[in-house]
């Protein structure tokens, strides 16, 4: 059994582990040594059109966008198709990009709204909605250990695809309640609820 | 399961209840205080909290992924050529430029407006086609926006009658006309590392919604005629509202060309219209 010292104080769970308001993917990014600095360039002559700058753009961010995909999707040829309307969608709005944020912000966001796009139009998203809510009412109520090898990515991609997505865009990618929310049409406490029944599915899932 | 003894007691069945919001921060004090209480004198309680941190840190260092293979020559077949190139490096020194990016700037707003008459009625009665005299706008001879604005209105009033109408798109044939060979507009100057204004975005996307959006007519033309007329009419109606915030949002950048806000309606509206044409397309 693993324990935790509590001394008055708990780890924040709302803001957890985070470097960047972004999560670790976009921290990752950021600290690598040709970080977004430079983007700028290549952003620019990508607007003017620019292949070879675009394809650099995409050989940095390519990986985790992809993973930002898979890991929505839990499909890895849906995700893959993903990757390139992301990325054809990021050419097509490369012009909306003002550099308020840094490029991998953005295109992280466009990701997002390409995969729940996707879900959207492919009439998935409601078939699994009862499916999420049905394997979440069946979660056992008090998972009992977890094991020392973890196999996090498994358990996520066999997460149900409402509670995978919002830990997905909360855990991994450190989006908040409230942009989730807007993302995905719900409350902020909705998503709050559906993140803690996805951690606690994570828990008993690696606990096997 | 153990509790610390202390009063107001808490089950573990209700700090598990409560757990996601306690974790989350959205606990009152009162109930935050209850919880903690609990957690220091309950040791599973104490597992669970630390299993779930491990998870979540676990969560927020996840590695990239790289896809099973290389999807950039899908990617690059799907992108659409530049129709307004700006030159970057030796690009910067082709002799083809003929414009400058304000008298470009000022074409592009008279080139919406003229081709706002391109309409529904227009493109079914036209060919899909519709030629527009080839433009070349030189920098020795058009000094300015105005008088870029005045060659380019020029050029439309004597393009065929058919290509102006009462409504319709607001960006229309001719920004796609370097794909056909018609408009060539090369920039005079190559951008410097973020340097991309709000005046290029705004023209950089006329361009490509135009493009899109002069493929898909062409389509939808076809599926208006299987349509009966009461639907036709709402589609019309519909695709005249989005052409009329394309225009307001134009106007409005026009007064405030650095509005990022006002960039973003117009991207909207634009974007609107592509997917009432893409539906209709495809219906």
């Amino acid at each position: 059994m693993h324990t935790l010292t509590v001394t008055g104080s708990i780890p924040d769970f709302s803001r957890p582990h985070r470097v960047s308001a972004f999560g670790a993917g976009v921290s990752a990014i950021a600290a690598t040594s040709d970080g977004p600095d430079t983007d700028a360039a290549d952003i620019a002559a990508s607007v003017s059109g620019d292949r070879r700058a675009f394809e650099r753009l995409y050989r940095k961010y390519c990986e985790r966008i992809f993973a930002l995909c898979l890991r929505m999707t839990g499909e890895r040829a849906v995700a893959e198709e993903l990757v390139q309307d992301v990325f054809v969608r990021a050419w097509q709005k490369l012009t909306l990009f003002r550099g308020d944020s840094a490029f991998g912000t953005w295109l992280h966001r466009v990701a997002v709204n390409v995969v729940l796009s996707h879900r959207q139009k492919s009439g998935v998203h409601k078939r699994r909605t009862v499916d999420d809510e049905q394997a979440l009412d069946n979660a056992p109520a008090r998972p009992v250990t977890v094991a020392d090898r973890v196999d996090l990515e498994s358990a996520i991609a066999e997460l149900p695809e409402g509670a995978r997505r919002i830990f997905v865009l909360h855990d991994v990618e450190g989006y908040t309640h409230d942009e989730i929310g807007s993302f995905l049409g719900i409350s902020s406490g909705g998503s709050k609820a559906q993140l803690h029944r996805a951690r606690m599915l994570l828990r008993e899932a690696l606990s096997k | 399961m153990s509790e610390s003894g202390q009063t107001p007691r808490m089950t573990c069945d209700t700090f598990e209840s409560t757990l996601g919001e306690f974790l989350e921060g959205g606990l009152t004090e009162r109930e935050r205080a209850l919880s903690e209480r609990h957690l220091s004198g309950c040791a599973p309680c104490r597992a669970m909290v630390a299993d779930l941190d491990r998870i979540v840190h676990a969560a927020g260092v996840l590695p990239p992924i790289a896809p099973s293979r290389d999807l950039w020559p899908d990617i690059e077949a799907r992108l659409d050529p530049a129709v307004l190139r700006l030159p970057t490096g030796e690009a910067s020194t082709r002799q083809s430029r003929t414009v400058s990016w304000r008298a470009l700037a000022a074409a592009a707003a008279v080139l919406v407006t003229a081709s706002a008459g391109a309409t529904w009625t227009l493109a079914r009665n036209t060919a899909a086609t519709v030629e527009v005299p080839a433009l070349a706008l030189n920098r020795d001879t058009v000094r300015g926006g105005t008088e870029a604005a005045d060659a380019f209105a020029q050029t439309m009033a004597t393009a065929p009658a058919a290509s102006l109408g009462p409504t319709g798109d607001s960006v229309g044939e001719g920004t796609d006309a370097p794909d056909r060979g018609r408009i060539t507009l090369v920039a005079d100057r190559a951008p410097t590392a973020g340097s991309v204004t709000d005046s290029e975005r705004m023209i950089t996307m006329d361009t490509l919604y135009g493009r899109e959006i002069a493929k898909l007519r062409t389509i939808a033309e076809s599926q208006l005629d299987m349509l009966d007329s009461s639907t036709v009419s709402v589609v019309r109606r519909n695709l005249d509202i989005i052409d009329n915030a394309i225009l307001e949002s134009r106007a409005a950048l026009e007064s405030d060309p650095n509005s990022g806000f006002l960039l973003e309606q117009l991207d909207r509206a634009y974007e609107r219209k592509v997917d009432l044409l893409r539906r209709l397309a495809f219906l």
